[in-house]
């Protein structure tokens, strides 16, 4: 019998079919694609959407039929909504999420630690919105049907990579039979599992946490309002932790630690689950009736690998990285590769920039994956302490914070951030950061700023670079005039933003004739106190992979 | 004015201790702890702030 909330029982998600088209590879047809991309979960999906948007066909090929169902991420941070602002589809996920700001966190019942996100008008998006990753992956796979760029295959099984001197040929296998498809470049987004990664030889390496959790979603209506409800040593689970979130369609995600010594099999018995559900929900005062649509159990790693490319392939997402859930920075970190890996393959396909340019990708990324272990570890450690020490220090921290402040910050779940490339190939003068008092370091993804007539400074960036000259007076400095069209890249011009709105200047610390020059994926690549155009035109040079520091 | 812990500090402490609990064991914990908050105290300029600390985690504990 199907577990409740699988494909076939889902209380209130319609899985879509997608039918196997056949390949042309399949009729004898010899073709050598740009990039494939293994894994239609919406890393590949979202890394598809941006090669297309860069004007760079690709194949994802998938060995399902439909959506995942095993992995449930459902917390996307802003940084990502901007990510899905990018490829067009934010609209349909705002309109679905459910946007929060703030948390609580609780010792026994008592409110020990309040989360407020940062969030103000010049904000777009909240800083975190809650959704079910089936529709994450839904929004995207229908963004993807629609663009003629992309090549979707699914009922594809890829079982086999080999490398060869102009790129890499995959073993695929279908109802229809097996065949190779050659391409130029792989995105390996295939998940925890990866094909590629194990048939390449690869291993992801790192630490596995104590503590092991129920996640369970239920269907349930309540008017409690949307934002991370965490428990320690509660009634409801003593000794142990709770976490809860709501999630569109009346649906709430219930996490729950295991004790120690607690017998995983056990605990995955629908009975058991329905038991310590239902003491939950009567610990925080729910009594409507709430139905079990699906349910697994989850342990805490830090795991990667040691290199994010491996030569014509690169790893994205949980294939190269796997990341403790606390911190919600699994499915975000993943949407960041795909974007990161994506405009630079984009630009090396279309001959805008050198292979030297995908040299970045792992130290950008993996330099990113470092920072969120280096978090999650404290995170998990506090919220699964591995030792008596941890345990003892933890429950001290939490007692203390019941009256006191002093202990608090302990408490902070540390939310998804994203990475600043400060150290990056790619990223020119960052140790000039010091000269500005506020603004995006060089590396840091662009802050957005509320503009004139309620339009948002993110809002008016290009497809490919960008630069945003800031002049009170509204004229673009004549020498940016001319330095612009020559820093197209290809068909894509180069977006020239002119800020004159005082308070965004502020924001990014930026006198009249600042600058910042920044990448199709909003990072910033280099930033300037007075525009200097000999220096604008090195640091693009550098950002493209042309020339090294 | 006296400089604050930083909550980076307060990070680091929190591990340091930890382990340092870990490392001396449970039998020896309760002495290790009592030594560490009279190294603590000497480290500060009058018996106020000892006096505050006190009072502050003698709060909330479990019923004997």
């Amino acid at each position: 019998m199907p577990r409740p909330g699988s494909r076939d029982r889902s209380l209130y998600f319609d899985y879509p079919r997608y039918e196997f088209v056949r390949p042309p590879e399949l009729d004898g047809r010899r073709i050598t694609h740009d990039v494939a991309i293994v894994g239609a979960g919406p890393v590949g999906l979202a890394a598809a959407l941006e090669l297309a948007r860069h004007g760079v066909s690709s194949v994802l090929l998938d060995d399902k039929g439909t959506l995942n169902d095993g992995s449930r991420a459902i917390c996307i941070a802003r940084h990502s909504l901007e990510i899905l602002q990018q490829l067009g589809v934010s609209e349909r996920f705002v309109g679905k999420a459910l946007g929060w700001t703030h948390g609580t966190s609780y010792y026994g019942t008592r409110p020990v630690y309040r989360l407020e996100m940062p969030h103000s008008t010049h904000e777009r998006f909240h800083p975190m919105y809650n959704l079910q990753q089936q529709y994450v992956e839904l929004f995207l796979a229908e963004a993807a049907l629609e663009e003629p760029r992309i090549d979707l295959r699914w009922l594809s099984r890829v079982t086999g990579i080999e490398v060869t001197g102009e790129g890499a040929r995959l073993a695929i296998a279908t109802a229809a039979g097996p065949y190779t498809l050659a391409t130029r470049y792989v995105i390996a987004a295939d998940g925890a599992r990866s094909v590629v990664r194990h048939e390449l030889g690869l291993a992801l390496k790192g630490d596995a946490y104590e503590g092991c959790y129920v996640i369970a979603d239920i269907r349930m209506q309540s008017q409690y309002p949307t934002e991370r409800r965490a428990y320690f040593n509660s009634p409801g689970n003593p000794d142990s932790t709770v976490l809860l979130h709501r999630q569109p369609d009346d649906i709430w995600r219930v996490d729950y630690q295991l004790t120690s010594g607690e017998s995983e099999t056990d605990a995955l018995q629908e009975g058991n689950v329905r038991r310590r559900v239902g003491a939950i929900l009567e610990m925080v005062g729910e009594q409507a009736p709430w139905e079990l649509e699906w349910w697994s159990l989850y342990k805490a790693y830090t795991l990667a690998l040691d290199d994010y490319r491996h030569g014509p392939v690169l790893f994205a997402g949980d294939a190269a990285h796997l990341v403790p859930i606390f911190g919600v920075r699994g499915l975000n970190s993943g949407l960041a590769d795909a974007m990161n890996a994506a405009w630079k393959l984009a630009y090396v396909c279309r001959g805008r920039a050198p292979p030297r340019l995908l040299d970045s990708y792992s130290p950008e990324r993996r330099g990113a994956t470092l920072e969120i272990f280096d978090l999650a570890a404290k995170s998990t450690k506090f919220m699964t302490p591995p030792t008596r020490g941890y345990r003892l220090l933890r429950d001290a921290a939490l007692a203390l914070s019941l009256r006191h402040d002093l202990a608090r910050p302990l408490i902070n779940p540390r939310q998804s951030q994203p990475y600043t490339y400060s150290a990056s190939p790619l990223t020119s003068f960052a140790g000039r950061d010091r000269d500005f008092a506020s603004g995006p370091a060089a590396g840091a993804p662009l802050v957005n700023r509320r503009l004139e007539h309620g339009s948002f400074l993110l809002d008016a960036l290009g497809r490919g670079f960008s630069g945003l000259s800031f002049s009170p007076d509204g004229k673009l400095p004549a020498e940016l005039a001319a330095l612009a069209p020559r820093l197209a890249t290809g068909d894509e011009a180069f977006t020239v933003i002119n800020v004159r709105d005082r308070d965004a200047a502020a924001a990014y610390g930026a006198a009249d004739g600042g600058f910042y020059l920044v990448r199709p994926d909003r990072h910033v690549a280099a930033r300037w106190r007075t525009m200097a155009p000999d220096e604008i035109t090195s640091a693009w040079r550098r950002a493209l992979g042309w020339s090294a520091a | 004015m006296k400089r604050q812990i930083t909550e980076a500090e307060l990070e680091q402490a929190f591990e340091r201790i930890a382990e340092a609990v870990d490392r001396v064991g449970k039998e020896r914990e309760a002495e290790f702890l009592a030594k560490l908050c009279l190294a603590l105290a000497t480290q500060l300029s009058s018996i106020d702030p000892i006096a505050d600390a006190i009072r502050t985690a003698e709060e909330d504990l479990p019923p004997k």
